[in-house]
């Protein structure tokens, strides 16, 4: 019997000036979804408090980028817990903590600010705190500040690649990032246990394959998930929101819904368009695309996320290479060029959206340089700025967002 | 096989920041530019065009000056960057894809301390010398390397004997006037600054001291770019106020610490330049602190005005730790956020002049805030 169509059912009316105040909790809980997606919101949800409660139960608990060290940190028997899904349950108050008590600027990167509140809030239960050099200049320092709080935190000096490097020079690159995440292992408890990392690269490599087939069911049947619940999940495809296991049974339980889907699918007429760049919790702007008739095709950020670790290399090795090739951390902007070619004639996206959180260094000329490119192909692209803590979106993104549809159908 | 370095013209190597071992471009027979020049908001203006309004106006201004094609800028055959900040990386890729200027894009390690940090950046050092000699089609030689050492050396060295006679209590130079000098090193051939920063060196120290001594400021913080000079004539020629001493990367700071001259010459750049005086990008913070209070003390200031750019998240954020650091010395701290406009020098006056009032009163606990 195919799945119930989860956009056929009631949605409570959450109006524009409730966002701004109502908690991400209560959003996702209003938001009605599929079984595996309502999974998924919960796994999210409890994300944090699960780690907060390991780290009572004794376990070791490390915050780090939760994109190419969950392997490593599983290996170790920690809990790996993502520093920016802290951001996430984060609200103007913690941005505003971190502006007050850091006296950090205003204009400073709203996603930095969010996480540094939540963290200081959190200075109490945990320190082990993991900061990748090859991280935005914001974060760096401000870890650097966090250190005077009484953080743990270990640095690895990993590289940033500029575009174009291949060959020795790129291997070079790989070399130093294997030193530096063998330092990091040491941090976590020692020599690293190589068939205990290369099991968890096995598995994390199976649960990409399960999103990627998620994500071309999704696409094929853009009416059945929606923007917002794609988000949660690929937000969780590296990190697995600590738990591995219930994530790949919740991937299973939802590639299910969505071939049961499928039988019963009629052709869809939305529109489909590549979200590129970040993804800040103002969720009343991806439902507000879903409203405008679109969907979207690929996530570039996520696609990198979901690159597979070569199972062929040593597997230090394997988490070397992915961190330099850009799973960590995005290297020169024409680098991307190349993937969103493919996912535009993959999917036969109609525009790009890049979207970026208000005083992003990284973002914002590789924006610009990305839709140069594209608009000389003809291909129409709007950038966004949003912030990265949960709240309403801008009416200015709110009105581009929709002139910018408007257009493209 | 060593060839002489003979050309009609020779190759003008841009660079930014001062991790860039210049030594290895005049080795190479290139001629290097620092690439610093700042404080104009039209130009400003014209590279927010390509990095958007929430960016560091020095790297916009960076990209502005070769959208309206500054001569300087433009007659750069490459450019050099090895990358310091985000926001100069992103400028650089900008002016690349932009205007068309060949760049090379150099890894800088943050973790200076370590081993694995050390042997990369010999490796991206040694990457920057294949590049530069494809620049020029020289080869850069031990010999020939060597002695661009020694050379640029003595003008550091020349540069900080300047600066240490501000150590007395009627300085014989002005901030602004060393800034001068600073520049002269960036922009002129090291051969002839030698000269030049020897014979001002004899000049000023025969000069005679008065037995005034004015408020002694030490400026730190972000790039104080050439052209931004509202702030330094602010203090020095406005409130009467002395510059002695600079911990910015257009000031004093690069000219700080020597090149060894002990080592292999490619040993020596890349060890030498990681050791710099640090940038508040490069770990760990508390080495920056460190370096910031040892030029206060020694230079005997009596506060400190902390500049960062708007959007500058390195000084930005730090500036906290620095200002609690400074606390606990006794030195008090004016943080000033700064831009290219021209709108705020009103209330910059009075801030900066309220706070060299409450100095002169004694307050040790005067550090404050300037918008």
């Amino acid at each position: 019997m195919p799945a119930q169509k989860p956009h056929n059912q009631k949605v409570v009316p959450i109006h524009q000036h409730e966002q701004a105040t109502l908690n991400q909790r209560e959003f996702l809980r209003r938001h009605p979804s599929s079984p595996a997606i309502n999974r998924v919101f919960e796994l999210a949800l409890d994300y944090i408090q699960r780690a907060d409660e390991a780290h009572k139960n004794g376990q070791k608990v490390v915050y780090g980028g939760g994109i190419f060290d969950s392997p490593l940190v599983h290996s170790y028997d920690a809990f790996p817990c993502v520093f920016t899904e802290l951001g996430r349950l984060a609200d103007d108050d913690s941005v505003s903590l971190a502006e007050d008590y850091f006296q950090i600027a205003r204009e400073t990167c709203s996603m930095v600010k969010a996480t540094m509140g939540e963290l200081l809030k959190r200075k109490d239960s945990f320190k082990r705190l993991i900061n990748y050099c090859l991280f935005c200049e914001p974060y760096n320092t401000a870890f650097e500040v966090l250190k005077e709080e009484g953080f743990n935190i270990y640095s690895v000096d990993l590289p940033y690649r500029p575009a174009g490097v291949t060959g020795e020079r790129f291997e070079s690159l790989v070399d130093f990032a294997e030193v530096e995440l063998r330092g990091l292992g040491e941090w976590l408890g020692g020599p690293i246990d190589e068939d205990r990392l290369r099991h968890e690269i096995r598995r994390t490599n199976q649960i990409h394959e399960k999103v990627r087939r998620i994500l071309t069911l999704q696409v094929s049947n853009p009416d059945y998930i929606g923007t917002l619940e794609t988000l949660f999940l690929w937000n969780g495809a590296n990190h697995h929101y600590g738990a591995p296991k219930e994530f790949e049974e919740i991937c299973d339980q939802l590639i299910q819904e969505l071939e049961q889907y499928q039988a019963s699918a009629t052709p869809t007429n939305r529109v489909p368009v590549i979200w590129a760049g970040g993804r800040g919790q103002e969720f009343g702007l991806y439902e507000l695309f879903d409203d405008l008739g679109g969907y979207i095709s690929s996530w570039t950020m996520t696609g990198q996320l979901l690159r597979d670790f070569d199972e062929d290399l040593p597997p230090l090795r394997a988490l070397a290479h992915n961190t330099v090739i850009g799973m960590g951390g995005p290297g020169g902007a024409k680098d991307t060029i190349p993937h969103l070619e493919k996912s535009l004639e993959e999917t036969g996206a109609k525009g790009i959206i890049f979207y970026g959180y208000f005083g992003c260094s990284f973002s914002s000329v590789n924006f610009e340089v990305l839709r140069n490119h594209f608009s000389a192909k003809g291909i129409p692209s709007l950038i966004l700025d949003g912030s990265f803590q949960i709240g309403a979106p801008t009416g200015q993104n709110v009105t581009r967002l929709k002139a910018f549809m408007e257009m493209i159908q | 096989m060593t060839q002489e370095v003979v050309t009609d013209k020779p190759k003008r190597a841009g660079y930014f920041c001062i991790y860039t071992p210049i030594e290895l471009i005049t080795a190479a027979g290139a001629t290097p530019i620092r690439l610093f020049k700042g404080g104009d908001a039209d130009t400003v203006s014209s590279g927010e065009v390509h990095t958007r309004s929430s960016f560091c106006q020095f790297a916009q201004h960076s990209v502005g000056a070769f959208r309206e094609g500054d001569p300087l800028y433009t007659s750069i055959d490459k450019i050099y960057h090895f990358n310091t900040c985000d926001q100069m990386k992103k400028a650089v890729e900008a002016i690349g894809e932009f205007f068309d200027v060949p760049y090379q894009m150099l890894c800088l390690p943050r973790e200076k301390s370590r081993e694995s940090s050390r042997a990369f950046m010999r490796r991206e050092v040694e990457v920057f010398r294949n590049d530069v000699e494809g620049l020029t089609g020289n080869l850069v030689t031990d010999e020939r390397l060597s002695e661009e050492i020694v050379k640029h050396n003595r003008a550091r060295l020349w540069l900080k004997k300047i600066s240490e006679l501000r150590k007395r209590d009627e300085p014989p130079i002005s901030g602004g006037e060393f800034l001068e000098l600073v520049k002269a090193f960036y922009y002129l051939p090291v051969e002839k600054n030698l000269e030049q920063f020897e014979h001002f060196f004899r000049h000023l120290s025969a000069q005679e001291d008065t037995g005034e001594r004015p408020l002694r400021i030490m400026i730190s913080g972000g790039i104080i770019a050439d052209g931004d000079n509202r702030l330094v004539d602010l203090l020095e020629k406005e409130l009467g106020a002395r510059i002695v001493v600079e911990d910015h990367c257009t000031g004093l700071r690069p000219f700080y610490y020597p090149i060894s001259e002990d080592k292999t010459p490619l040993d020596a750049l890349s060890d030498g330049y990681l050791d710099t005086a640090p940038c508040a990008r490069m770990k760990p913070l508390t080495e920056r602190l460190d370096f910031s209070e040892k030029l206060a003390q020694e230079y005997r200031v009596d506060a400190i005005v902390y500049v960062s750019l708007k959007f500058c998240s390195c000084y930005s954020i730090s500036l906290n730790s620095f200002v609690k650091r400074f606390q606990g010395v006794g030195i008090p701290v004016l943080d000033i956020s700064a831009d290219y406009s021209e709108s705020d020098l009103g209330q910059l006056r009075t801030r900066v002049g309220a706070f060299f009032e409450l100095i002169k009163k004694g307050e040790k606990s005067a550090s404050t805030k300037a918008a």
